[in-house]
């Protein structure tokens, strides 16, 4: 007994995308579930690493993943930095502040890269491009691979280091309620400032592991960031597990209708998606009911 | 306030007044444009400034009104004008269909689903070819006739822009005095305490989306008529709800004159940036126009209008010794 | 005489926890009503069923008759049911007079007509002075007395007052007692849930006590001072100090 070659392909393909776009997603569900603010700016991030891949293997010869090991904590280093006080502001602001401040990063930094690097769609060859590796009699770019292999490490260390961390309890604790937190001894500015530092660079390491497989332009950051947001209300808001769940299950509807109806349909197919979870189940799949409708605590 | 009356008198004034004194096409052109924009904030802002739901996807009403009257035109010989009202019923229909399916939704993810909406719409467009020509766009004739809302002189179309931009700020002034106004009013400060006063918050809430869109299409079918030619990406793009929403956060939602303020503010500037730098320096405006908005928002978080409104009120108090009123409605 | 607002058997549970059982009560017309009960007794959950905020797991309410058990906040507003917050709720932003006309507009025709008819009720509140003030300048009296103004101004046949004497001191609390008489001898019936036992004691015609969800006892004042139940779980220590 076995699945059609073609099921197989389905599958396996569905997990590879799923993997990527969780890594996109779930630094976004993280900020919104500990500080409840949207960060509109998200997927700029993600393109702004992928610049910095780019350039790091164009102009310096690096490889994207050792450029990664800079870049990611790099991205982080900005955030406890030159955003702090950005954050810390955005955090204590009314929701319509919190939406355009973001929407406004997000402008700045999408034309930004324009300005600088045109608008140009740009994708790099490494040697390991086109390697493909097998995988169940599947061959499988090995690129894309890595990618799913990194995603699942992270999405292991991220909830194990949620569960079991001082730091993971200390988050929890503030997401539910931060006057108690603080009342407990806990520095809930830092928190917050170090969670957006994680759930941005998070952004970051999506962007390093994307720069291999796809091209980027400055547009690229609005696109996976309309990805994120189905990603994360499907699988719930503020729920890690379900920003799981809800990037596989994207990953799986976008290839099963990339292949069942037509290439250039898929996104509308996750948008009806997206519009089906918001009128039926807001809260997601595995999100806290209610998480929709009320505010920072 | 007569004060307040007659800079905003003024300011309504300022754009037909200056069509009026000069001949120059170009400015023509600039003036059209702003109007426009202003009709586009000031439409934007009865939903996101006096129900404050803050939606990013208006596009998708200036787009289904820049389509319909141009598909009317085109296939039915229906002029623009009505083709306008049709659009305008369409697109109230839509957003009534969004707001019922959203209702519930508070902030981002509302935000969200308007993004949504729109990018759908956009897709739609760029594949149903069969009925919207996908990116090759759709042309217009351009020859000119009145009745078809195609006019020879560029002074005509800056008029019947402002006199849609005068129109809808008179409209919004008197919603925001209504009876409807003040409960928006409430509904803004404390949704359940308004609920239990008997203010119906779903029925408002779909009617500002309802008016809303409305306008916003009207915008689409004049940019239609304007440019005479509309494609997916330049009628559904999200740079257009971005930029509507943008003018009247940085003006000042919730006023009526608010977002002409920022129009007055923001296109003009965008226009200048862009003519000088031209295309080498290509997405400088908009990173300015970021950077300007984060910056609005963290000095001056309702808008410029009513902080200047702040600063006139603090120096009158000090000239004529009276007490300012507090805030009103609109 | 039958009851104007008839509570029947409404039972509400939170997931496990049942917070109100099998809990009946009847309000007459012109009336006036008191809630009381220990803490954690679930009087504000029966508040909040009667004035809309959610249905009951169980039961039904009727007011005049009708069944309203499933209507909303506005809805129960339109056929004459009004309450305050236990803590108020102003409209921050706008004066204390636009604050009533929110609750005049439904029965005006315009937003001027609303506003004279919210000074008159303003008059009747001794709010007089505060009028033009924003609701976000008045103190924690002042903002009671709001909330009852503007639940006033929306002409209800039924006022539910949520510890509107929670926070004020001795002659604020005369005052009150005062102007709550002075509400139902227009003709509306008022249902008050009160911790402030000299409230209770001096307007309320009938009280029902409520404890752990159940209702203990109903009867007059007097009646349900003496009754040794009540007293064992809730007045021992108020009729002692």
């Amino acid at each position: 007994m076995g699945l059609s070659p073609a099921t197989v392909d389905l599958v396996l393909a569905s997990l590879l995308l799923g993997g990527l776009y969780v890594t996109v997603s779930i630094g976004l569900s993280l900020v919104f579930g500990v500080m409840r603010v949207m960060n509109f700016a998200h997927g700029e991030f993600v393109m702004l690493a992928m610049y910095a891949v780019y350039w790091a293997y164009e102009a310096g010869g690096i490889d994207p993943y050792v450029a990664g090991l800079v870049i990611v904590p790099a991205v982080f280093l900005v955030c406890v930095t030159v955003l702090r006080p950005f954050v810390l502001w955005l955090v204590n602001s009314p929701p319509l502040v919190q939406v355009f401040a973001t929407l406004g990063l997000s402008i700045a930094l999408q034309n930004l890269a324009l300005l600088l690097w045109a608008g140009n769609f740009r994708s790099i060859r490494t040697s390991y491009s086109n390697t493909l590796v097998d995988i169940a009699a599947m061959r499988v770019p090995l690129t894309r691979l890595v990618a799913f292999a990194v995603a699942f490490l992270l999405v292991i260390g991220l909830h194990l280091f949620m569960k079991h961390s001082f730091f993971g309890k200390a988050v929890r604790a503030t997401a539910q309620n931060r006057r108690t937190a603080r009342l407990m001894g806990i520095n809930v500015e830092r928190i917050y400032v170090l969670v957006f530092a994680l759930g941005t660079s998070i952004a970051g390491l999506a962007g390093v592991l994307l720069m291999p497989i796809y091209s980027v332009h400055p547009g690229a950051g609005f696109q996976l960031a309309l990805i994120a947001f189905v990603v994360v209300v499907l699988g719930g808001l503020g729920s890690l597990p379900g920003a799981v769940l809800g990037g596989l299950l994207i990953g799986l509807v976008e290839v099963c209708s990339g292949y069942f109806i037509s290439p250039s349909m898929k996104q509308i197919v996750y948008f009806a998606v997206f519009i089906i979870v918001l009128v039926t189940r807001p809260a997601g799949l595995l999100g806290q009911r209610g998480a929709e409708e009320v505010g920072l605590k | 306030m007569t004060g307040m009356f007659r800079i905003q008198l003024a300011l309504l004034a300022a754009p037909m007044a200056l069509a009026l004194l000069t001949g120059d096409s170009f400015i023509h052109d600039s003036l059209t444009q702003v109007l426009l924009w202003g009709v586009l904030a000031l439409a934007w802002n009865i939903l996101g400034g006096y129900a404050r739901q803050i939606s990013v996807g208006h596009v998708a009403f200036f787009g289904i009104g820049a389509y319909t009257s141009t598909l009317l035109r085109i296939g039915f010989d229906i002029s623009p004008w009505l083709g306008m009202i049709a659009g305008g019923l369409l697109a109230a229909s839509a957003g009534v269909l969004l707001g019922l399916i959203t209702f519930r939704l508070r902030g981002p993810f509302f935000t969200m689903a308007t993004i949504a909406f729109a990018e759908v719409l956009r897709i739609l467009a760029v594949n149903l070819r069969g009925l919207t020509k996908g990116s090759e766009g759709l042309t217009l004739d351009s020859t000119p006739n009145a009745a078809m809302f195609v006019f020879g002189s560029l002074r005509t179309y800056v008029f019947v822009a402002w006199v849609m931009m005068v129109g809808l700020f008179l409209l919004s002034w008197m919603l925001g005095r209504s009876k409807t106004g003040l409960r928006l009013l409430a509904f803004r400060e404390d949704e359940t305490a308004a609920r239990s006063l008997g203010v119906n918050t779903y029925r408002l809430r779909l009617l500002a989306m309802g008016l809303s869109a409305f306008f916003t299409a009207i915008g689409g079918t004049f940019y239609a008529q304007f440019l005479l030619f509309i494609d997916p990406d330049s009628v559904f793009g999200v740079d257009i709800s971005l930029q509507m929403a943008l003018i009247s956060v940085v003006g000042g939602i919730g006023s009526a004159i608010g977002p002409i303020i920022g129009t007055y503010l923001v296109v003009p500037f965008g226009q200048v940036l862009r003519a000088e730098l031209g295309a080498q320096l290509a997405g400088l405006h908009l990173v300015v126009y970021g950077l300007g908005l984060i910056f609005v928002l963290w000095r001056m978080p309702d808008g410029v209008w009513p902080t200047v409104e702040r600063l006139v009120a603090g120096f009158s108090r000090r000239g004529a010794g009276g007490a300012a009123k507090s805030g009103t409605a609109a | 005489m039958t009851a104007f607002l008839s509570v029947e058997n409404v039972t509400q549970r939170f997931g496990g926890l049942v917070a109100l059982d099998r809990v009946s009560l009847s309000v007459e017309q012109h009336r006036i009503h008191g809630i009381i009960g220990p803490n954690g007794a679930g009087k504000t959950t029966l508040f909040n069923i009667i004035a809309g905020v959610f249905p009951p797991s169980d039961g039904r309410l009727a007011l005049g008759g009708e069944d309203i058990t499933r209507f909303s906040p506005e809805q129960r507003c339109a056929k004459g049911i009004a309450r305050t917050f236990q803590v108020p709720r102003p409209f921050n932003g706008l004066t204390v007079l636009d604050n009533v006309a929110v609750g005049a507009l439904a029965g005006s025709s315009n937003v001027a007509e609303a506003r004279r008819r919210a000074a008159a009720t303003i008059e009747l509140l001794e709010m007089g002075e505060h009028a033009g003030n924003l609701a976000s300048s008045l103190t924690i009296g002042l903002r009671k007395r709001l909330e009852v103004a503007r639940a006033l101004a929306t002409r209800p046949r039924l006022l539910l007052l949520d510890e509107v004497m929670g926070g004020l001191h001795g002659g604020e609390i005369d005052r009150m007692i005062t102007t709550v008489r002075r509400i139902a001898e227009t003709g509306v019936t008022v249902v008050l849930i009160e911790h402030v036992m000299p409230a209770i004691m001096s307007l309320a015609e009938i009280v029902t006590v409520l404890d752990q969800g159940r209702v203990l006892a109903t009867g007059t004042p007097g009646e349900i001072t003496r009754d040794p139940a009540v007293i064992a779980a809730y007045l021992g220590d108020e009729v002692a100090a």
